[in-house]
């Protein structure tokens, strides 16, 4: 297959179908849901980021004007800790139900306690003053090496160290190593070692809309549910784990969705309000406020990466070591497998060791974020690429060329690379123009790259036929940045018909087939693959139509223009789906095609970034002045959601890399608890983020599609802290790189 | 508490609600008068979602109380196009790509109006400097300030 | 036959072996085989791990069609945003 191939509407850019209601205020999302009788519900939260709960009294509250039901723990079943799969990564569904409401032990601040159902929000809010809870406070451990210390404050009395000691609890969840060859042969062949320690903070995944859930359950044991979420069917399976339903009996309907990023692959809300829905008959509504998504959801992971990295005069890597801890919050879980899987892997390096740890403590549970765990490993091994080739006196991406992965290297995480992109993504950064531009003073460039798996799983498509010969295609996969555009494009190649005469639909979980969760860039590629699976089916459906019609074989009619046609058969004038679709109750029945599949073969996506920045030696600010993101899509279906994939991934990136943190009191408080404080990019911070779509196409995959949407924001880190180094001559091992740490930098200088 | 009768011209309408007062006028429009195309991130006038004009000044809503807008004309984003016709905003935003999720779409478009009524022709710079109290987390706003900058150029062109 | 390399948390699982060989025709016969001579890993693997199967990814499926000589390893799943 080639990316050369002429396709009518594959790479086109065609206005969204969902565009118009966005633009005009109708598009409903997670908050804008409301039900005749419906009870408003608000959350209890701890006051300490580490204590024992010693009682609840909620009898106060419940009598309380307008309440109409108290919640705590007591009401949802004990779980025993189980991994289940719901959603992408494992999960333990006693951790998931203790983070929805506290049981025994609060473990972060901000923790949920109990929640309050009334006529009102302002009732609930009132109400939940009325709830006594007893705590006794316990020492709180916030940072990852702390937590890891031997006489460290534990979390939980039943974590132990794989591997490890059997009687002493720890906060060492689990334990990660990845060796290959032998590293002190390496690094004793080594020219040149840089051993450095990165760190980065906790950062939240900042999507504007906070979580909302509306719920209703039936007086015959069925709940409705609607909230802004990736994943309906893991909503789902969730809920009905937390709370002992069977998922049959549970409807998630999803709302549009206000960004997610990862945060909103798992549940918050949803098992409070069904449970509170069910103990008053009424349906129940819940919306977070920003203070709590910022304190109870997400972020992802701080980090300590420490990198030891060997090269040859000649700029060959020959051995590499790294120590990777994340820090997972109040329950087991961080992104350290993918951090250390990632670490190394865009390079050949013989001998490497990596170790991981994933390390609990006082902060709220880490939630996925775009590509998690890669973009603070990059950060230290691109970070220590870009000094390494100033030691080398190579040019940056020169240095990378000479030890990149491509098709056959054996990737650091064990198996040989199929076909990629590495390379050629290099190489176009190499040639853009931005990269050999001039520089003024105090202006420095930086470059840093990146690397993410994509994943498959599972998803399923069907596509209904209006007897005018308009399309219907459903899904159940939420479409977060433009994906019903890239199921009309796949229909419309597919088919041979206009784009316009397709609607795409993302259904809720009793009418859509089964699809795993928007999330680790898999909708255009998996969700896309059904979608031409069923597109298939449904032309041949369409040639067999025509060919009962015509009195002649199947295999003598082929599918053009929207029309089925019998080339050897000069008299049959072209049937088109119009007409085989006004005519389908003659020739077998409505028009319909599904398909569903578990996806495989989703490729690896890298992407390098060119940043250059201007640093104020007076105040420490660093603005970008100009950003490059060029990134492998495989094939781009439509490029303008391709490319606000890598802006916005670039630009998250750059908040990462220069202004966010969570910043907590020594009590485990956050400080910074609204966007004033918790500051992300606005519009004038930043420059136009150019983008490169570089297409080596995935052979696993129709139309060649790689998923997008993870790597762009594993580069930035890095290649901001290369450019501010560049601009200021200091090197940055810490982010976020905030104007009194650089100005403290340049200042020791 | 009781609650005071406010009487206000939202989008054209004359409009008559009873709100209580410390309720904010994003409440009012989107629980009482049900106009959730103003959308809600923070509450605390730092994301620009929920941004109305007020007799011609752009506002966060949130930050406004819903009895303020006695006598006043307010404009939301559903009063922007005009019946099914799209206002050249939206339109631009829609062939630019410039939204993503969408849930800060809404609040740049009403945004975005009050500044092209304001400078028919603005530079990037002072795009970017208007605009930079409406948050997007999707888009690195690259294409949110083309679409602003091309929606200039031809609402300049029509005029 | 398939050359299956393991990994060195794997490898803890399997007495220390870095690999082996393994008669498959697709990774249910895979897991099949590798419980039989360590009994635990092949439904350790099929719920925690990945199947790559000369470098391509399989997650979560056991019909998978495995050619004669093919490199399989095992990494841990992946998830992501
Ligand atoms: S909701 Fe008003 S500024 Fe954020
Ligand atoms: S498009 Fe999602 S926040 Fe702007």
């Amino acid at each position: 297959m080639s990316t050369n191939k002429d396709y009518k509407w594959i790479g086109t850019r065609p206005i969204r179908p969902d565009g118009a209601d966005k633009v005009t205020g109708r598009a409903a999302f997670g908050a804008d849901k409301n039900l005749p009788g419906m009870l408003h519900a608000k959350i209890l939260r701890s006051p300490f980021a580490h204590a024992k709960i010693l009682s609840i009294d909620t009898s106060a509250a419940e009598s309380a004007s307008g309440v109409l039901a108290v919640m705590t723990s007591a009401d949802m079943p004990d779980l025993a800790s189980e991994m289940g799969e719901a959603g992408e990564s494992a999960v333990d569904f006693r951790d998931l139900s203790h983070n929805i409401l506290a049981s025994g032990k609060v473990l972060y601040h901000g923790h949920a306690v109990a929640a309050v159902a009334a006529t009102s929000a302002k009732l609930a809010l009132a109400a939940l003053k009325l709830i006594k809870v007893e705590y006794e406070e316990l020492p709180v451990v916030l940072e990852i090496e702390d937590a890891m210390a031997d006489d460290a404050p534990i979390l939980h009395e039943d974590q132990f160290t794989p591997g490890g000691s059997k009687d002493k609890p720890s906060n060492v969840a689990a334990k990660m190593k990845l060796p290959r060859g032998d590293i002190d042969k390496g690094f004793a062949e080594a020219d040149i070692i840089i051993e450095r320690e990165f760190t980065t903070p906790t950062v939240h995944q900042g999507y504007i809309e906070p979580h909302a859930v509306t719920a209703s359950m039936s007086a015959s044991g069925h709940a409705d549910i609607w909230c802004c979420t990736q994943g309906t069917f893991v909503v789902r399976a969730m809920t009905a784990k937390v709370l002992g339903m069977d998922v049959g009996k549970i409807k998630v309907t999803p709302s549009e969705i206000g960004g997610g990023f990862g945060a909103k692959t798992t549940v918050y809300l949803e098992p409070i309000a069904v449970k509170l829905s069910e103990k008053t008959g009424r349906p129940v509504k819940m919306v977070m406020d920003r203070e709590e998504v910022l304190r109870a959801t997400g972020p992802t992971s701080a980090s300590v990466i420490k990198i030891k990295l060997g090269a040859t005069n000649d700029g060959k890597l020959i051995a590499a070591q790294g120590s990777l801890k994340y820090g997972a919050g109040a329950f087991k879980g961080s992104p350290m497998a993918p951090g250390c899987m990632c670490v190394f892997a865009s390079y050949e390096i013989p001998n490497f060791l990596i170790r991981g740890f994933d390390v609990v403590l006082n902060k709220p549970k880490v939630a996925a974020y775009r590509a998690p765990g890669a973009p603070m490993a990059a950060f230290a091994m691109e970070s220590l690429m870009n000094e390494m080739a100033t030691k080398l006196n190579l040019d940056p991406i020169e240095f990378r060329l000479k030890n990149a992965v491509k098709e056959g290297s054996v990737a650091a995480y064990g198996p040989k690379f199929p076909v990629i992109g590495f390379v050629e993504t290099l190489e176009a950064a190499k040639a853009h123009p931005h990269y050999s531009a001039p520089l003024g003073k105090n202006q420095g460039r930086g470059v840093g790259t990146g690397f993410w798996f994509n994943i498959g799983m599972q998803s399923s498509a069907t596509i209904n036929v209006n007897e005018s010969g308009s399309v219907t295609v459903i899904t159940g996969s939420a479409d977060i940045g433009g994906s019903r555009a890239s199921m009309a494009l796949f229909v419309a190649e597919e088919l041979d018909i206009s784009y316009d005469l397709i609607t795409p639909l993302v259904s809720n979980t009793e009418e859509a087939g089964y699809c795993d969760v928007t999330g680790g860039s898999r909708t255009t590629f998996a969700t896309g693959m059904a979608v031409v699976k069923a597109s298939k089916n449904l032309v041949a459906n369409m040639r067999k139509r025509a060919a009962k019609t015509w009195g002649i074989d199947i295999d003598d009619v082929t599918w053009e223009d929207g029309a089925a046609i019998a080339p050897a058969a000069a008299d049959k004038q072209p049937l088109t789906m119009a007409q085989i679709a006004t005519s389908a109750a003659k020739t077998g029945g409505p028009l319909t095609a599904s398909a569903s599949l578990t996806a495989q073969g989703a490729g690896a996506g890298f992407g390098v970034h060119i940043c250059d920045v201007e640093v104020d030696p007076e105040t420490g600010k660093t603005d970008v002045i100009r950003y490059t993101a060029i990134q492998d899509a495989g094939k781009a279906i439509h490029p303008s959601y391709v490319e606000g994939q890598y802006q916005g991934g670039a630009v998250q990136g750059i908040g990462w890399a220069l202004n966010e943190e969570y910043v907590y009191n020594d009590k485990g408080v956050l400080q910074n608890f609204g966007f004033l404080d918790y500051r992300m990019p606005v519009a004038n911070d930043l420059p136009m983020i150019d983008t490169v779509i570089v297409e080596v196409p995935n052979p696993s995959h129709p139309y060649g599609v790689r998923g997008v949407g993870e790597t762009p924001i594993v580069p930035p880190l890095a290649a901001v802290a290369e450019a501010v180094n560049n601009a200021a001559g200091v090197r940055i091992c810490h982010l976020p790189i905030s104007p009194p740490r650089l100005l403290a930098e340049i200042d020791a200088k | 508490m009781s609650k005071t009768h406010v009487t206000t011209t939202i989008n054209g309408d004359a409009v008559e609600y009873l709100c209580e007062v410390d309720q904010s006028l994003l409440d009012v429009l989107r629980d009482t008068l049900e106009l959730t195309g103003t959308k809600e991130g923070c509450a605390t006038g730092d994301c620009g979602a929920c941004s109305v004009s007020l007799d011609g000044r752009l506002v966060c809503s949130c930050l406004v109380l819903g009895v303020e807008a006695e006598g006043k004309q307010i404009e939301t984003i559903e009063g922007v196009a005009n019946g099914t016709e799209l206002h050249p905003i939206q339109q631009k935003f829609l062939e630019n790509a410039a939204l993503q999720c969408g849930i800060c779409t809404p609040g740049f478009i009403v945004a975005t109006k009050a500044l092209l009524e304001k400078n028919p022709d603005p530079t990037e710079e002072e795009a970017r400097y208007y605009l930079a109290g409406n948050l997007c987390r999707c888009t690195g706003y690259d294409k949110i300030i083309r679409a602003v900058l091309d929606a200039a150029a031809e609402m300049r062109g029509a005029a | 036959m398939l050359q299956v390399d393991l990994s060195f948390d794997l490898q803890q699982f399997c007495g220390g072996l870095e690999s082996l060989k393994v008669q498959a025709t697709n990774i249910r016969e895979l897991l099949e085989q590798l419980d039989i001579r360590f009994p635990g890993l092949g439904a350790k693997i099929e719920k925690e791990m990945a199947v790559t199967i000369n470098g391509v990814i399989y997650q979560d499926t056991l019909i998978e069609p495995i050619e004669d000589g093919s490199e399989i390893y095992f990494i841990p799943k992946i998830g992501g945003g």
